[in-house]
């Protein structure tokens, strides 16, 4: 197997680090309206050159999850977890780890945030707002 | 002047951690020659489908390493990874190798290795067709993604689990007269409900298990088939192939692929067919979801009424519209690289009249294949007669 990487992508750090800190951008298309999540700088629905950073809404209601029981390395001996995938706008979905409570269904409204693990890899999570 | 289908092989499908992927791919490959009753040195160029050798064999440059092991050395030679759409593209290379005009003989296939390591390096090599940073990152393994679509598509329409299990009871039917299938052992949907949950609300029984084989299936043109006497009446009528988000989260829909419904498309256009013309289908059930899928994005069923194919016996062997006569994913086995080329080599018997699960006067197939949660999807229309 591949060895894991020693460098995260930066684009990817500083949207961890910025969910943290309440000042995380989506990408905008100010040509069509799209709402895209980084790192890109062309829009994928119509091809625009002309992303625009906006504040990425918090809190959003839940689209879908599940319990994962058999999971990777990564994860290992933390299973099961919940993943759940947040509509925070139009157009604009994130997925993360539920944290807060066990119950879960879809339509709840649930607040963005980060883990820090030591150890292991920092993740999204999501908690009810 | 559609290419034809001239020889089919799989092998065993099954667990072989013994084995390699250079005796699997040569044994397929060779198989597939004698069966179209073509030398390795008319063959002028190869393609080999496969996801995680670099993974699971330390091994990548699988083109030239399958051609010259196959016999044929000196070929243009290369390896094609789309996930688990490989095999599909891979056929779809060599159709349009033929077709233009480059090449008359392709060898078009795959193969995939995946019992010599560990469940979890394998579950951990698979979650690389998808978005590593959004959704790897964040624990969601593939189980876990196609729990997630399985979830929204109960949520929105009018669906229950068992409708999904009634995917895994036919297949699995399906597979037992399948000499090569992985699982041949009915299943009941109580059974396949109560199977240990993997991500909910899958359990183990909704997914496909983790199989090691190859496949191959030999394309040439039809001067060339007509030129060497070669008794191969199935001709490619259509291929189509689109692509989508590589994440789910990025998805308008989540229960629906859309990737799959641009391939469709393509594909009938090509043929000069529509969904009701079609005979006989093998669609890419990695997940029983994933078939309703399939079945809607193929046009079989409107959207939201997918889920009634298996449960109500419309894709049984004598139904309506036969799905997955050879077991599918679910049954036969899922050797991601080989799969989509698996397709074309059982649907090929199908049209042929030589299919175990034999559909009575079947002249139009289509193979659906479809790479991580659908941001790769590959059809193809074969045709006999």
């Amino acid at each position: 197997m591949l060895p894991e990487r020693t460098v995260k992508p930066q684009w990817y750090t500083d949207f961890i680090d910025d969910v943290e800190a309440g000042r995380a951008q989506y990408l905008a298309c100010e040509s069509c309206g799209a709402a895209e999540l980084p790192p890109r700088n062309t829009c994928p629905e119509c091809g625009a050159a002309s992303l625009v950073e906006r504040p990425l809404p918090e809190e959003g209601t839940v689209l879908t999850y599940t319990e994962v029981q058999t999971t990777i390395e990564k994860f290992a001996g933390e299973a099961p977890y919940t993943v759940v995938i947040v509509e925070l706008a139009d157009s604009l979905r994130l997925g993360g780890q539920l944290r807060g409570t066990d119950d879960v269904a879809i339509g709840d409204l649930l607040r963005v945030g980060v883990e820090r693990r030591d150890e292991r890899e920092d993740i999204v999570t999501f908690e009810p707002a | 002047m559609a290419p034809r289908i001239a020889g089919v092989s799989l092998t065993d499908f099954g667990k072989h951690p013994e084995r390699s992927s250079r005796e699997l791919f040569t044994e397929a490959a060779g198989g597939a020659l004698a069966d179209a009753g073509v030398q390795a040195d008319d063959v002028g160029v190869v393609y080999v489908g496969n996801f995680a050798g670099d993974l699971t064999e330390d091994q990548g440059h699988f083109g030239p390493m399958m051609a010259d092991y196959m016999g044929a050395r000196d070929v243009a030679a290369t390896r094609v990874e789309n996930a688990c759409a490989s095999g599909g593209v891979a056929v779809r290379q060599a159709v349009e190798a033929v077709a233009s005009g480059m090449h008359e003989v392709a060898v078009a296939g795959g193969v995939e290795m995946m019992h010599n390591v560990g469940i979890a390096d394998i579950t951990d090599a698979l979650a690389n067709a998808g978005d590593n940073e959004y959704e790897n990152e964040v624990g969601l393994t593939f189980p876990g993604i196609y729990a997630l679509m399985a979830r929204r598509y109960l949520h929105e329409f009018d669906a229950e689990h068992e409708h999904l299990a009634a995917v895994t009871v036919k297949n699995r039917e399906n597979a037992l007269d399948n000499p090569i299938a992985q699982f041949r052992e009915p299943v009941t949907v109580a059974e396949a409900l109560e199977g240990r949950p993997i991500a909910s609300p899958l359990t183990l029984y909704d997914a496909c298990p983790i199989t090691d084989g190859a496949a191959a299936v030999v394309v040439t043109s039809e001067e060339f088939a007509d030129e060497h006497g070669l008794d191969a009446p199935v001709r490619v009528a259509g291929t189509g192939q689109s692509s989508d988000t590589i994440a789910l989260q990025d998805r308008p829909e989540l229960a629906r692929t859309r990737a799959a419904e641009r391939a469709a498309d393509e594909a009938y256009e090509y043929a000069g067919v529509g969904p009701g013309d079609v005979d006989v289908a093998e669609v890419h059930d990695c997940f029983t979801i994933a078939e309703v899928l399939a079945v809607e994005s193929l046009g079989f069923f409107e959207r939201g009424e997918g889920y009634r194919g298996a449960a109500e016996g419309e894709t049984t062997v004598d139904g309506s519209i036969p799905v997955n006569t050879s077991g599918g994913l679910i049954a036969k086995g899922h050797p991601v690289g080989a799969t989509g080329a698996a397709q074309v080599a059982e649907l090929t018997k199908q049209l042929e009249g030589r299919h175990a699960n034999q559909v009575a006067d079947s002249t139009v197939g289509v193979a659906h294949n479809v790479g991580g949660s659908g941001a790769s999807a590959v059809v193809t229309v074969l045709r006999s007669a």
